[in-house]
Order: C-alpha cells, then sequence, then structure tokens
C-alpha cells in the first residue's frame, strides 16, 4: 500500500503564486482527477511533485519518506513517474527502444529490459508498433508509448497529464479503460485533464485548481454541483447538461 | 548467439583482415603516413561518437584531451623515463579525470552552447601549455630517441608498426563500442541525445552518464594524443593543441555519419587521403587549393547527405530494396 502525501506546496515563478498552499493525497487504487482553467497551476503541481521544478516551500511525502525537491530520476526511480502535457518521446529512437529505457531502471541486462518493455507495449495495446520510430507515431500512439515508458519503470504512482487531450470519443474511451485497469492494478493515478467527459466517470476524487489555490476536493458528483467550481472552470452550461 | 550477433562478429574479422592486409599495397612511407593517419583519425572519430553522435554532446575542443594526453606521457617519459605505454595509460586515466572535472559545470551546457564551451576549453589548455615553463612552453618537448621497437613504442625504420598499434587501438575502440551500443549505457546515452527531460523522468541520471560519455570519450581521445606523441616523437603546444585537430576529429565523424559505429571510420578511412593528397601534391603551390577541394568535398556532403556516408548507404539501401518490392508486386500481378 503506497501513499503519496502533499502539505501546503507552493511555487512562486517571481511575483507570480502559480501553486499556493496545496495540500493532498492519493494512495494506491485510486484515481485522483486535477482539474482547474488553463494557468490554474496544474502542471506546475506535477513538476514540482517529480522534481522537473523547485518548489518553494511545503512537504511531499512518498511513503513517509520526503522527496521534496529531489532530482527527477531519484523521484522515479522511488517509484514515481509522470508523463508531459506536451507529448515527450525519444523521438529517433524506436518506440521498443523508448520503453527500454524506462525498463533498464529496474532491469540491468538488456534481454530483461527488452522482455520488461515488450509486457509494458502490449499493456497499452502498441506492441505493433514496437520497431517503429517514435517520431513517425501518431499523436495517440506517442500519448499510449509515454504511458508504456513510465509502466516500464514499475511506478506506484503515475502522474498523467492531458494524456487525453486532441484524442477522438473512441480514443478516449480506450484511454479511460487502460486507465482504470491500471487502477485496479493497485497503482495510485493522478489525472490532469480538461475533457470532463473523460476523466468524470473514472475518477475516484476530484480536486480542482485556480490562480494556484485548491477551490474544491471531492467526488466527482460534489464537484459538478459545487457552486465555487462552476463559476470558476466549468461554467452554467456544464453544470445543466449533469443535471439533465 | 544470435544470427545478428554472428553477422556483425564476421564483419569484424573481415574488417581486421582488411585492416591487416593493407600495408601490402602501401609500401612508401607515404602512404604507410596516410594509413597511420587514417586508424588514428579513426580511432578519435570514435571516442568523439560516444559523446557527440550517441550523448549528444557535440564538442570541437577534443584537441584539449587529445593535447593534454600527448603531454601526459611525454613528461613522464622525458622527466621521468616512463614507458610509453605505461604513459598511454595514464595519459588516458589523466584526460579522463581531468575531463570529468571540466564536465561537472560543462555537463549543464546544452545544445550550441556546450559546442563553443569546448571551443574556448580547446583555447584556454593551449595558452596554459604555451606559458608553462616546466613542459617546455612554446617550444615543447622532444621525446629522446630510443632503440625502435614496441618496449619503447618507437619506430624508425617503417611506419607499418604504428600502424598495427592503430590499428589494434581502433578495434578495442569498436569492440567497446559495440557492446556499449547494446547495453544499458548506450540507450542511456542515445536518451539523454534524444531528450534529457525524458531520460531523467525516466530515471537516468543525466548528469551522471554524461559525464561517464565525456570520460571515455577523453580518455579515448587523451591515448590518440600519446600515440601521435610517439609518432612524431615530440610536443609542442602548437602542434599538439591545434584547434583543427578538433575541427577534423568533428569532420571526420560527420562526415561518415554519426551515431552508429561504422559511421567515423568509413569517414576517416575517406576524408583523410583526401587531405593528406592533396596536401602532398597541391599544397606546395601556396594557392591553398588544396584547402578549397578538401573543403569541396566537406560542402558538397553537407548538403546533399547530411546524415553522412552511413545515411547514404541507407537511403541508397531502402531505395534498392522497395524497387526490388515493386517489381515482385508487378510479377505476381501478370502472373
Amino acid at each position: 500500500m503506497s501513499e503519496l502525501v502533499v502539505k501546503g506546496l507552493t511555487k512562486k515563478f517571481g511575483g507570480l503564486i502559480a501553486v499556493n498552499d496545496v495540500s493532498f493525497s492519493v494512495k494506491s487504487g485510486e484515481i485522483l482527477g486535477l482539474i482547474g482553467p488553463n494557468g490554474a497551476g496544474k502542471t506546475t503541481v506535477f513538476n514540482c511533485l517529480t522534481g522537473f521544478l523547485k518548489a518553494d516551500g511545503g512537504s511531499v511525502e512518498f511513503n513517509g519518506r520526503s522527496i521534496y525537491n529531489c532530482s527527477p530520476n531519484a523521484i522515479c526511480a522511488l517509484g514515481v513517474a509522470r508523463t508531459f502535457q506536451v507529448v515527450q518521446v525519444l523521438q529517433g529512437m524506436s518506440a521498443l527502444e523508448n520503453v527500454m529505457v524506462g525498463a533498464y531502471l529496474r532491469h540491468s541486462r538488456t534481454a530483461a529490459s527488452r522482455r520488461r518493455a515488450l509486457e509494458a507495449l502490449e499493456r497499452v495495446g502498441m506492441s505493433r508498433f514496437a520497431d517503429m520510430r517514435a517520431v513517425n507515431l501518431t499523436l495517440p500512439a506517442k500519448k499510449r508509448l509515454e504511458v508504456a515508458m513510465c509502466l516500464a519503470t514499475d511506478p506506484q504512482v503515475l502522474m498523467l497529464d492531458e494524456s487525453m487531450a486532441g484524442l477522438t470519443p473512441t480514443e478516449i474511451h480506450d484511454a479511460s479503460s487502460m486507465i482504470c485497469e491500471l487502477r485496479d492494478a493497485g497503482m495510485a493515478l493522478i489525472v490532469v485533464e480538461h475533457v470532463m467527459e473523460a476523466i468524470m466517470p473514472i475518477a475516484d476524487r476530484v480536486m480542482v485548481l485556480d490562480s494556484g489555490i485548491k477551490i474544491a476536493e471531492g467526488l466527482p458528483a460534489e464537484i459538478v454541483r459545487d457552486p465555487r467550481v462552476v463559476s470558476a472552470y466549468l461554467g452554467d452550461k456544464y453544470a445543466k447538461r449533469v443535471k439533465c | 548467439m544470435q544470427r545478428d550477433d554472428i553477422r556483425n562478429l564476421a564483419m569484424l574479422v573481415a574488417f581486421a583482415i582488411i585492416g591487416l592486409l593493407f600495408p601490402i599495397v602501401a609500401t612508401t612511407r607515404f602512404s604507410q603516413h596516410i594509413l597511420v593517419m587514417v586508424v588514428l583519425y579513426a580511432v578519435l572519430g570514435e571516442a568523439w561518437n560516444i559523446m557527440a553522435g550517441y550523448a549528444g554532446m557535440v564538442s570541437i575542443g577534443q584537441a584539449a584531451f587529445f593535447g593534454l594526453g600527448a603531454y601526459v606521457s611525454s613528461v613522464l617519459s622525458v622527466k621521468y623515463g616512463v614507458s610509453p605505454w605505461l604513459g598511454m595509460l595514464c595519459a588516458g586515466l589523466a584526460t579522463a579525470a581531468f575531463a570529468t572535472v571540466i564536465g561537472l559545470p560543462f555537463s549543464r551546457l546544452r545544445g550550441r552552447y556546450f559546442a563553443i564551451g569546448t571551443i574556448a576549453l580547446g583555447q584556454m589548455i593551449k595558452v596554459v601549455f604555451e606559458n608553462w615553463q616546466w613542459v617546455g612552453a612554446a617550444t615543447g618537448l622532444m621525446i629522446p630517441l630510443a632503440n625502435q621497437g614496441f618496449a619503447s613504442f618507437q619506430f624508425h625504420a617503417s611506419k607499418l608498426p604504428y600502424y598495427y598499434t592503430g590499428l589494434a587501438l581502433l578495434l578495442l575502440t569498436l569492440a567497446f563500442m559495440y557492446i556499449m551500443e547494446r547495453s544499458k549505457m548506450g540507450y542511456y546515452f542515445k536518451a539523454i541525445r534524444e531528450n534529457e527531460d525524458v531520460a531523467s523522468g525516466l530515471g537516468v541520471n543525466r548528469t551522471a552518464y554524461k559525464l561517464i560519455a565525456i570520460a571515455v570519450s577523453a580518455g579515448i581521445t587523451g591515448m590518440c594524443g600519446t600515440f601521435l606523441a610517439q609518432y612524431s616523437l615530440y610536443v609542442e603546444p602548437e602542434y599538439m593543441f591545434n584547434h583543427s585537430i578538433s575541427v577534423t576529429i568533428a569532420l571526420v565523424a560527420v562526415f561518415g555519419g554519426s551515431g552508429n559505429i561504422i559511421g567515423p571510420v568509413l569517414g576517416s578511412a575517406i576524408l583523410m587521403p583526401i587531405s593528406e593528397l592533396t596536401r602532398a601534391w597541391l599544397g606546395s603551390s601556396g594557392t591553398g587549393i588544396d584547402l578549397m577541394i578538401y573543403g569541396a568535398f566537406i560542402v558538397l556532403m553537407c548538403v546533399y547527405e547530411p546524415e553522412g556516408l552511413v545515411g547514404m548507404a541507407r537511403r541508397i539501401g531502402a531505395s534498392i530494396k522497395a524497387q526490388r518490392e515493386r517489381r515482385g508486386a508487378a510479377r505476381c500481378q501478370n502472373s
């Protein structure tokens, strides 16, 4: 049973407070949805948790151990992996090689790493693209590849940053069921998403950020009725649509 | 062993045999000199390849490591009478250690800024050695003549022993790279080259792996420095730290195709003879025609085949394969 506990996380860019005293936690077998308008600080939270940005205050504990402002590779080695908002893969390498880079973290030998990487590709349904150069993959395939790369590092916490943006409804359906499978396998997931139809049905809890401040947290059904969330982000139209 | 491995091993053996047979046709001292330069720059190109082709840190200051290696072994042999072979080992280790220290701040630089930094490094080291009295300052050091033989690493009658030594160094380097390319290290280097952030997000300690790449590359380059010092039997800052060495190393690798094992060897096998022959035939005219022809080759290559000779070979191979498949498809339709 693993748990990520964040307390009072704060990040400033000059005079702008991008993340202001945000606290939350997520544990295995749970999907935490993270929503909010553009510029609310969702990606900044991710960057601070995974070591890509140095936070200015607060604490981050993973399984009782502080990972606050550790290096990205150390955090990944402890079992916290993330994808990027703008899809980031190793363009010049094949899909399999991309995943192998992740798999090498726990398997130093090439044969073992390849086996682990093939498993991870299989899990996201990308086996048939194994030998294709990553640069030639379509956007949904690249997003799946990114997830496979993370999975290969055997994470206990997986953070997905808008992994469903730009996908068609069918692709969103596939991606959602993949995320649910990962949760059912005992992983803790934090999912940043703008596509409400995708995140609301699968999230166990939803947290809402606005201008760096956490304005609400609760069950999806409560969140869509929360007047602060409706006025800050969802809008009246969405609230009506949900009520109907 | 898999089929691929057997094929690659066969290629390496064939390559070694061809290398060993070359001297049969190279009977004059000049042609032997060209052979020596080909293997020397092939090794240097491969060392550059580890750092730039694989790990993505383009260096235009390899002369810093090259000259340092030359000086380490020469100082040891002139001042302390240390065997050049031991000197070569010391040169490799000392250069790798130096590169690790220098690499700490350097590995924070990205892309072109790293390249600019390495140019500065090459120039700075040269100035230091030009003013350092203990190592002979601008006049450098002469390595005292000794009886020729492998013990003294000096050969006066023929240049061929130098060639064989260089070839051995090349084969060792190629074997190392073959193993590296198939190991965690090779994958991590390439991941850093492709995208540092993704790499570190996947658990790659980028600073550590960058330092390894720089240190290995510098170590091999330093050993090559010893090789040239023993070949010419003197070291001097203007000669050993010359910026043109740095440029030629990068050129050889890029011309042949960087980021794969065979590229720099091909590049050196083509560029070094052109460079030496145009210099010998046209260099004395004083008009610089030799450099123009040499330069024109490089310009043509950059314009028409930026991926180097290996890229060219791959493209031709792919088009032949496509043509064969088309022909096969046509035959199916006809029958």
